[in-house]
Formats: structure tokens, C-alpha cells, sequence
């Protein structure tokens, strides 16, 4: 068991609360960079998509998880994001400037929508969000000039100001210090007044507004954030697929992300990269599986769907908390090793109310 | 049902007692555990269990991935009167929705089980303390939902097809409650008739792809505006 003696405020705020965690995240970020070379292409693939897929999550982490309001339709963001980067990188823009058009507008998009969350709440939003979702996947269908309709649209590799990036290891590079840029990014904005607003807005949007958060302002940021990200994920998901198409950010994409911060660990930074490890392995484990099930169960169309909702199901039951929940207890349970108590983690019973009352 | 060779009357009747005994056992199983924590879990647990279901389903052989038609005895008909010709079908569903309004409406208005439910949707801890039985009355209402989920099919049944994705179509419904404004019955029929003019004038007048999105846009507008729905009550919490 390790305590912390703290003697200075800096110690509240700094990102690494001892020197075990410079070590492990050092020690991680060093295999992250080591990957290309230790693992096979395919795997390397998957990886990246585990980067993009964390990057959205840390997006949606920071809407749902730190600002308690919960977005339905965010597969939208990323699929504005997408077409934006396609659009612009077909246009002859450079990676860089497309991509903060992607996320720039994608921010803009998040602010349009978040209008509706000054007034509503709970199931309200969910349901404005996927509205929006729909409607932004038919606007990609059908705008055809733009996005090529439903027939998708190809996008060129990603152009550093004549250098082209076109190998899968340069690409998961790109991918990796983006991810590192967002996930300090996060951190920062977390330990900051702005971060704290939100999570003070989760907890009680009533005691928040007593302390003279400005709702409105807040609960904008915190959907032009995390709309942000989603847009630069959806940038780099076109950029390694190279084709997408409207279908690809429909409302299961949504519920998909959604999944991976809930399976995650709602309200951790951890829980966006474990759900999107969850979400990219799922599918691989699956067809592992696959061939020792009877046929009618191995070969169903829905056993993937069946898989999530199931998995989905038991950890809302059992754990709350997410993966990083779990990982929690059992690093408490190690740490004080016979002195572990069942009830250490069990968090006060809050009573359904409407969401009708503001 | 029909598949086994049941009579049509008998089939609906056991479809609508088993849906409302499935409803019922599901709140028992999954729902009651979490009782007491955010209204998102109960969303995300709902969510998962869709996917089980639809998962399940394509696991039958031979039923699971093909898309059947449900055979009525009104398919087809057609009624003349004074001129008008009417679908019986058409017809069918809108008197079962007018019966089932004005039943749900009789409930919700006058008899103590629809105001209990009420009072435990505004506030459970309050409900709890008045002594209304939480628990039970939660198990009665999924029940009761599942049951008119199930009426719902079943009208739609004959009109589209019977398939594994076919739940896709209950989230038009969401449209209609919002708008109507949630609590409030005549407000659920009037948003719907209202999303349904919409969606057909748009697909009208409108080039083509609007009448998708139409109830959506609608939505949207309506709760930046007016976020209580036109019919539901303005209520607001006090400290």
C-alpha cells in the first residue's frame, strides 16, 4: 500500500500522482512505439483502429462520462468529421489544415446540437441526439454533390505539404501521437477550472448553478469538445478505411461507442482506451469462437449482436464501473491485500426522478 | 403463433399475455436489480437486450433471417361506404388504436393503479414514502408496455413484414411521445398525428429524402422551443 504524503497544492493537480505512474504510462507509451516492429500488419491495423476508436470514446467519455449528459447520435460527429477530411483531402488540402477543418466544423455541429441540452435532460437528450443522428446520416445520403451519396466517397492518402503518408506504420504514428495529444489534452482540461465545471454539472446541475457555473456556457464547451474529437477520430477513421459511406455512422455506430464507454468504465479517462480494446478485439474473439459453436448459433448473422448485449447486459448488472471499475477493485484488493471489504465500492442509491423537472 | 396452427383470435390473445408476462419477467430479472441507479443504465440494459433478442432470433433456423408475412383475416378486404373505399386494414388499426387510447386514458386518469404509476414516474423516493408499492407497480407497467408494444406489432405486422430488425421502427415512435410531450396521452396522439402530417406533407411538397428526417427535424425544433412537449405540464424543481 502506498500513501501519498502531500505537501504542496501542485501535488493535487499533477498529472502523475507518484512515480509509478511516469514509470507504467512511460513504459506503455515506449511498447506503443516499439509496436510497429514487434507486432504483424494486421495486428498493427487493429491497433490503430483501437487509437482511433479511443480517441472518439475520450470524446464521448468527456460529454457522457465527466459532463453527465448522454449523447445517442455520435457517430454523427464522426462521420461529419469524416466527410469533412475526405472532401477537403480530395480538395488538395494538406492533412493538417483538413484536419482541424474536420474538427472545426465537427465543434460547430457539436454547439448546434447542444442547444437542445440547455433545456432538456436524461432520456430528453438522448432522444434530440439521435434525432440529429438521423438526419446527419441523411444529409450524407442524400447530399450528393458533396458526399457522393450513398455509393460513398474514396479518400486520398493523407498529404503533409507534398510528403505523402503511405505506409500502414507511418499512418499508426499519425494515429499515436494524435491520441497522445487528446488524452493529455483531456487530462489537462480535467484538472482545470473548465473540467471541474463539468464534472460539478454531472454531479448536480442544481448545486453547479448555485456556484456560479454558467450552465449554458458549460454544457456548450462540453459538446463542442467532445464533438471536436469525435471529428478528428472520424478524420483519421477515413483516412484508414479510404472509403466511407453513410452507412458507416448510422445509429448502431452510435450505440457502439456508446457501449465502449459504458463496457469502459463510464467516467475515466482509462475507460475510453479499455472499451475501445473490448470493441475492436470483440469481433476477433468472436471468430475464434466461432467455429466450436453448433452451426446454427456459430454461423446466426446476429451472434455478434448477441455477444454485445449480453456482455453489455452483465456489466451494467455486475459492474457499474466499466472494466476500469473492475481493474479498481482488484488493484484495492491487492493493495491492502487481507483487509479488503465487499462493501468499499458500493456507491449510495440515487431514486429515478422525471426528467420532465428541471 | 400461426405457425403452430392456432385460430388467428386465439393467437393475438396469447401473443398480448405472453408479451405482458415476458415484460413483467424481464423487469423481475434485470430491470428490479438496478432499481435505484441513473435512468441511463436502465437505458443502456434495454439497449443490450435488444441486441440479445435480435441476436436470439437470428439463431432460430429457418425463421430467424427470413422475413414472413402475417396472414389476418381483414388482409384485403375492402369497405364501401357512401362512396369511400376504405382498407379494412387501415381501418382495423385505427379503431384498435382509438380503443386502446381511451382505454389507457380511463386508466391514467381515473383508477388508483394509473395515478400511483404517475406519481412513482414524477418522483420514486416521494411515490415510496406515500406508500405506493414501487416495486410492484414497475413490474405492473413493463408488463403493461410490453403488451401494448406487442398490440403495436401486431397492427404493423400485416402492413410490413415481420422481420429481426423490425424494431427499428419503434423509434419513430419517440418522435410522437416527444412532441406530444411525455405523461400526456391526448399529447401522444396529437404528436403523432402531427409527425405523420408532417412526414407525408414533406414527402409531398419536398424533395425527396426530407420525409425521413421531417420527424426528426421536428424534434429537434421542438425541444430547443418547447422542451415540456405541447401538452405536457410545466413543472419545475425547487431547492
Amino acid at each position: 500500500m502506498r500513501f501519498i504524503f502531500k505537501t504542496d497544492y501542485e501535488q493535487d493537480i499533477k498529472l502523475s500522482r507518484h512515480g509509478g505512474h511516469v514509470f507504467w504510462y512511460g513504459a506503455l507509451l515506449l511498447a506503443l512505439l516499439a509496436a510497429p516492429w514487434l507486432v504483424p500488419e494486421y495486428w498493427l491495423a487493429q491497433l490503430t483502429f483501437v487509437l482511433i476508436y479511443a480517441i472518439a470514446g475520450l470524446g464521448l467519455m468527456l460529454l457522457a462520462g465527466y459532463t453527465g449528459l448522454f449523447s445517442l447520435g455520435h457517430a454523427a460527429f464522426l462521420g461529419v468529421g469524416a466527410y469533412t477530411q475526405a472532401v477537403l483531402t480530395n480538395a488538395g488540402l494538406p492533412f493538417p489544415l483538413a484536419l482541424v477543418c474536420a474538427a472545426g466544423l465537427s465543434a460547430a455541429v457539436g454547439v448546434v446540437v447542444g442547444l437542445p441540452a440547455l433545456r432538456v435532460k436524461g432520456i430528453y437528450l438522448g432522444m434530440a441526439t439521435l434525432s440529429f443522428g438521423f438526419i446527419v446520416e441523411e444529409v450524407l445520403a442524400r447530399w450528393e454533390s458533396v458526399t457522393g451519396g450513398n455509393a460513398g466517397i474514396h479518400i486520398k492518402k493523407p498529404d503533409f505539404f507534398g510528403w505523402t503518408l503511405d505506409s500502414g506504420e507511418a499512418f499508426y504514428f499519425l494515429c499515436l501521437l494524435l491520441t497522445v495529444l487528446a488524452t493529455l489534452g483531456i487530462l489537462n482540461l480535467l484538472r482545470a477550472p473548465t473540467g471541474r465545471a463539468f464534472v460539478a454539472i454531472r454531479d448536480s446541475e442544481i448545486s453547479a448553478q448555485s456556484m456560479g457555473i454558467h450552465l449554458a456556457r458549460y454544457k456548450t464547451l462540453s459538446f463542442a469538445w467532445s464533438a471536436a474529437l469525435a471529428g478528428v477520430a472520424g478524420a483519421l477513421y477515413a483516412h484508414k478505411l479510404q472509403f466511407i459511406s453513410p452507412d458507416q455512422f448510422d445509429i448502431l455506430q452510435s450505440i457502439d461507442l456508446l457501449l465502449m464507454i459504458v463496457i469502459g468504465g463510464v467516467g475515466s479517462v482509462h475507460g475510453a482506451f479499455l472499451g475501445a480494446i473490448f470493441l475492436i478485439s470483440m469481433p476477433q474473439l468472436i471468430a475464434m469462437v466461432k467455429d466450436y459453436l453448433p452451426p446454427s448459433v456459430g454461423q446466426a448473422p446476429g451472434l455478434q449482436g448477441f455477444v454485445y448485449g449480453a456482455v453489455l447486459v452483465a456489466f451494467v448488472l455486475f459492474e457499474p464501473q466499466g472494466l476500469y471499475g473492475r481493474w479498481l477493485k482488484i488493484r484495492t484488493y491487492l493493495q491492502m491485500f487481507p483487509f479488503y471489504r465487499k462493501g468499499m465500492f458500493k456507491r449510495q442509491k440515487s431514486f429515478q426522478k422525471s426528467d420532465r423537472l428541471k | 403463433m400461426t405457425f403452430f396452427g392456432f385460430p388467428y383470435w386465439l393467437s393475438v390473445l396469447s401473443t398480448l399475455a405472453g408479451m405482458a408476462l415476458f415484460g413483467m419477467l424481464l423487469e423481475r430479472l434485470v430491470i428490479r436489480p438496478i432499481l435505484g441507479q441513473p435512468a441511463f443504465s436502465v437505458v443502456m440494459l434495454t439497449i443490450g437486450i435488444g441486441y440479445m433478442m435480435r441476436g436470439l432470433i437470428t439463431m432460430i433456423p429457418g425463421i430467424g433471417t427470413e422475413t414472413h408475412a402475417l396472414p389476418v383475416p381483414y388482409k384485403d378486404q375492402i369497405w364501401k361506404l357512401a362512396g369511400l373505399v376504405l382498407n379494412v386494414e387501415q381501418m382495423v388499426v385505427i379503431a384498435v388504436t382509438s380503443i386502446l387510447c381511451a382505454l389507457l386514458y380511463l386508466l391514467f386518469r381515473y383508477s388508483k393503479l394509473g395515478i400511483a404509476m404517475q406519481a412513482a414516474s414524477q418522483n420514486q423516493l416521494a411515490a415510496y414514502y406515500m406508500g405506493i408499492p414501487v416495486r410492484k407497480l414497475n413490474g405492473v407497467a413493463w408488463g403493461l408496455a410490453s403488451a401494448v408494444a406487442a398490440v403495436a406489432g401486431l397492427l404493423l405486422a400485416p402492413i410490413t413484414f415481420v422481420h429481426a430488425n423490425m424494431g427499428f421502427i419503434g423509434l419513430k415512435a419517440m418522435p410522437a411521445a416527444v412532441v406530444g410531450g411525455f405523461g400526456s396521452l391526448p399529447g401522444a396522439i396529437v404528436g403523432g398525428l402531427l409527425i405523420g402530417i408532417v412526414e407525408s406533407l414533406s414527402g409531398f411538397y419536398l424533395p425527396d429524402g426530407f420525409k425521413d428526417t421531417a420527424a426528426y427535424v421536428v424534434v429537434l425544433i421542438m425541444l430547443v422551443v418547447k422542451p415540456n412537449g405541447l401538452f405536457g405540464e410545466k413543472l419545475r424543481k425547487k431547492v
